[in-house]
């Protein structure tokens, strides 16, 4: 099975560190940022593979990280879980880019198949980039980076 | 009795907002017994003497976390329906949340509520607590009369381009329809001239939706 590097943003301690913990039981890497701000510089160290994000946290919140990270990190995924749950949110989460707008509370296991769904979204989109990146042509790898974002972001408002 | 249309918001938006810590408290509480769960599994077996007591007790707190977040999802959407402005309703959102909100005043008489939904989502611009307050006094004019073991249902359907929601109790009332009426407008202040309220065959009411 493969090991997905995972990064917990939430500003509810004792909710994001025993969920990290758990996730760890099964295999995964987990580390656990408390705001948005160590989020980022967390980034920064170590780019995890999806990023499962809380909305609403002091500091810079969770629209904006979403925001950061997709201009940043264009591959990592991001997963919003939020107790926070409106329409409009959930439209504005999935127009910036977010793979998928979850509520809490949530089962375990629901939430790693997202997380092993957004994982391979991730690994697909690189992969077809590479093949024509590899062929030398980058102009085609990025329009496949950019048109595979969009629809996926479609598909999802659509839900 | 007419409400400030800011203070209605100002207790929307707190209520919204208490009802989203507690969705946190509960999640936080489903982690921590998923990992009694998870250690109880992934554990040797023979280290725990009270095993099966640790996971029906911990089965029993899923189970109360789970009612608990169905009573604060209905908390938080009727919260987002503080307000006296005219939106678009989502009218099975609405019927669902003020149909569970009730259920608690209908099991205290062994009364039954039955919510006859549909799949086809259908809205109407209205102001939602107005709405809400209809359908609400509409049902509690039947649970304060019914006796135990009634039942109460409501339906929503589409009639060509307009909506009606129907209260029916399967107990025949000894109100009249002047008195349903006059009550009404005592309780509730319908601004909506799109809406329309009937009471029938006393065991009935119809709230139709007009779009125009």
């Amino acid at each position: 099975m493969e090991q997905i590097k995972i990064l917990l943003v939430d500003d509810e301690k004792e909710f994001v560190e025993t969920l990290a913990e758990r996730i760890k039981l099964r295999n995964h890497k987990a580390e656990v940022a408390l705001d948005g701000e160590e989020a980022l510089k967390l980034l920064d160290d170590d780019i995890p593979d999806v990023v499962v994000l809380d909305l609403k946290m002091p500091g810079i919140d969770g629209m904006e990280v979403l925001r950061r990270i997709r201009k940043a990190y264009p591959k990592v995924q991001v997963i919003m879980l939020t107790g926070h749950g409106s329409e409009k949110h959930e439209i504005e989460a999935k127009e910036l880019g977010a793979f998928e707008y979850l509520q809490k509370p949530i089962d375990i296991e629901s939430l790693l198949k997202k997380v092993k769904l957004a994982y391979r979204n991730k690994f697909e989109k690189s992969m077809v980039a590479a093949t024509f990146a590899e062929a030398g042509e980058f102009d085609t790898a990025k329009d496949i980076l950019k048109e595979k974002d969009k629809k996926a972001s479609k598909r999802k408002n659509r839900v | 009795m007419t409400i400030d249309k800011n203070k209605l918001e100002f207790v929307g938006k707190l209520t919204a907002s208490v009802s989203h810590e507690i969705k946190n408290v509960f999640a936080s509480i489903k982690e921590l017994s998923g990992l009694m769960e998870d250690l109880i599994e992934f554990s040797d077996e023979s280290s725990f003497s009270h095993k099966d007591k640790i996971i029906s007790a911990n089965e029993k707190i899923n189970k109360q976390v789970q009612r608990g977040n169905e009573i604060v999802k209905n908390f938080n959407s009727f919260a987002h329906m503080f307000n006296d402005n005219k939106t678009d309703v989502n009218l099975n959102n609405l019927l669902d949340v003020i149909v569970n909100i009730s259920k608690r005043f209908a099991s205290n008489k062994n009364i039954q509520l039955e919510l006859k939904s549909t799949s086809e989502d259908f809205k109407f611009e209205t102001e939602p607590l107005t709405l809400m307050q209809i359908v609400f006094h509409s049902m509690n004019l039947f649970i304060e009369k019914l006796n135990a073991n009634e039942k109460i249902t409501i339906t929503l359907d589409k009639i060509e381009e307009n909506y009606r929601i129907c209260i029916h109790s399967s107990y025949i009332l000894d109100n009249s329809e002047e008195e349903f009426i006059a009550n009404t407008n005592g309780n509730i202040h319908v601004t909506d001239p799109n809406i329309s309220i009937k009471y029938l065959d006393n065991n009935r009411v119809e709230i139709d939706l007009n779009k125009n």
